[in-house]
């Protein structure tokens, strides 16, 4: 979840008529498999601290963690989710915000 | 879903006779179920076309090979030969849908599809490509659409085979209604109507049938790559299809062609004739991409696929070396 989050979910709307142009997985696009990468497990074995839930929490820093990535890639900040590549090569001054050339 | 006929044709003239009358013909039906589901087609005959004889066959011959319309693009994908004859061609194939989807699509469905611009496809939307008067995407959300556009519907070209076989010459062999023989179109011509044409989206008539798809044998190199917003599973935000014959580090007979960008396989002659008896590296490939790329016309979200496309040529333009 984290993951789409940060690179590709984004509900797109027509901003004259208000009608969502992406309700469907074709172009609301969700990380599938082939989109996610390794990922490492590790364990906490913390008796006292009981049992907790896991599930909305890990959501919110994988977003930050991929963001702190990509800048440290590209040395400037992309500033707002998801990264998609028009606004990598506005980040890096390629193109305008916005996607126009 | 409206209710609908299905019938099974036998020959490539009872498909023709049995589509006549608002039909539709059905093989993989990957595009044409999902505008039906839509209610964007509404067809009152599906015709079966998956029994027609002879469609399903790879072969080769002596001065092309050809590919039956009824040839899913896992099979393009996973032909052992043909990967190395056109590897542009089978890198264009995998980059298809899904594997659940390549399984299921066929070459002649890939290339006959229809537009994917999300105003299209919306069901409460009339847009220009639907015969209504406004095309939504020019003054709205745009970031997947044309660069180039002969008229004014800015939804592009997003068959991936199609970008690969006009950069290698393909020919399609099309069975027309009161047509003796079938007609010869290049891929060019295939979709020269979608150029000028908003609601087109090749120069197919209703009733027209693919049957093959000739591919000329070169001596040549070929390469396809793309650009897509995710790693699998995704349309192309960008193509670039290459083939060209390369004399040592000397490049000569090129072609470039870029998808996704106009609402027809994009190409310009002067781009290719850049490029020609010349030593090729990057340099080069940028000047043919400057060229290519010369009356690109961004709106206010596309303007990002500009230096895309100019890295996408020079990358693919450089596979040709290797």
């Amino acid at each position: 979840m984290g993951f789409g989050y940060a690179l590709y979910e984004e509900r797109v709307m027509d901003q004259l008529s208000g009608v969502v142009l992406n309700p469907n997985f074709e172009t609301y696009k969700m990380a599938a498999l082939g989109d996610i990468p390794e990922i490492d497990l590790v364990l906490l074995d913390m008796p006292e601290r009981g049992v907790i839930g896991i599930g909305e929490p890990v959501t919110i820093p994988t977003a930050a963690a991929i963001a702190n990535a990509v800048a440290n890639a590209l040395g400037v900040r992309v500033p707002s989710l998801p990264i998609t590549p028009p606004k990598v090569l506005a980040a890096l001054g390629k193109v305008k915000t916005g996607g126009a050339a | 879903m409206t209710p609908f006929q299905y019938a099974t044709a036998s020959s490539p003239a009872s498909a023709l006779e049995l589509v006549s009358g608002n039909g539709r013909y059905l093989a993989g039906g990957i595009d044409l179920l999902g505008e039906m589901k839509e209610y964007i087609a509404e067809p009152k005959m599906l015709v079966n076309i998956k029994a027609l004889p002879g469609l399903d066959k790879i072969e080769s011959g002596e001065k092309s090979w050809t590919i039956g319309a009824n040839v899913t693009i896992s099979e393009l994908e996973d032909h052992a030969e043909l990967k190395t004859v056109f590897p542009g061609l089978q890198q264009a194939a995998a980059e298809v849908g899904s594997r659940q989807i390549r399984n299921v699509a066929t070459v002649g469905g890939n290339l006959a599809q229809h537009s994917r611009c999300w105003y299209y496809r919306h069901r409460d939307i009339l847009c220009l490509k639907k015969g209504g008067d406004t095309c939504y995407a020019r003054h709205g959300e745009n970031k997947y659409h044309s660069l180039f556009t002969g008229n004014t519907c800015i939804s592009p070209v997003v068959s991936n085979l199609s970008i690969a076989l006009a950069a290698l010459d393909a020919v399609v062999i099309v069975q027309r209604k009161g047509e003796d023989k079938p007609a010869r179109m290049s891929i060019a011509q295939l979709y020269a109507k979608a150029w000028d044409n908003p609601t087109a989206h090749h120069s197919l008539e209703p009733g027209d049938l693919i049957l093959k798809v000739e591919v000329p044998i070169q001596q040549g190199r070929s390469a396809y790559i793309q650009v897509s917003e995710k790693s699998v599973f995704d349309w192309a935000l960008v193509s670039c299809a290459v083939a060209g014959k390369m004399d040592g580090a000397k490049i000569s007979q090129a072609r470039i062609v870029l998808g996704a960008v106009a609402n027809v396989p994009y190409e310009v002659p002067e781009a290719n004739k850049v490029l020609e008896g010349k030593v090729l590296d990057e340099a080069l490939a940028n000047q043919a991409a400057d060229v290519l790329l010369e009356r690109a016309h961004a709106h206010s979200e596309n303007g990002y696929k500009i230096p895309i496309a100019r890295t996408l040529v020079r990358r693919a333009l450089m596979q040709l070396k290797a």
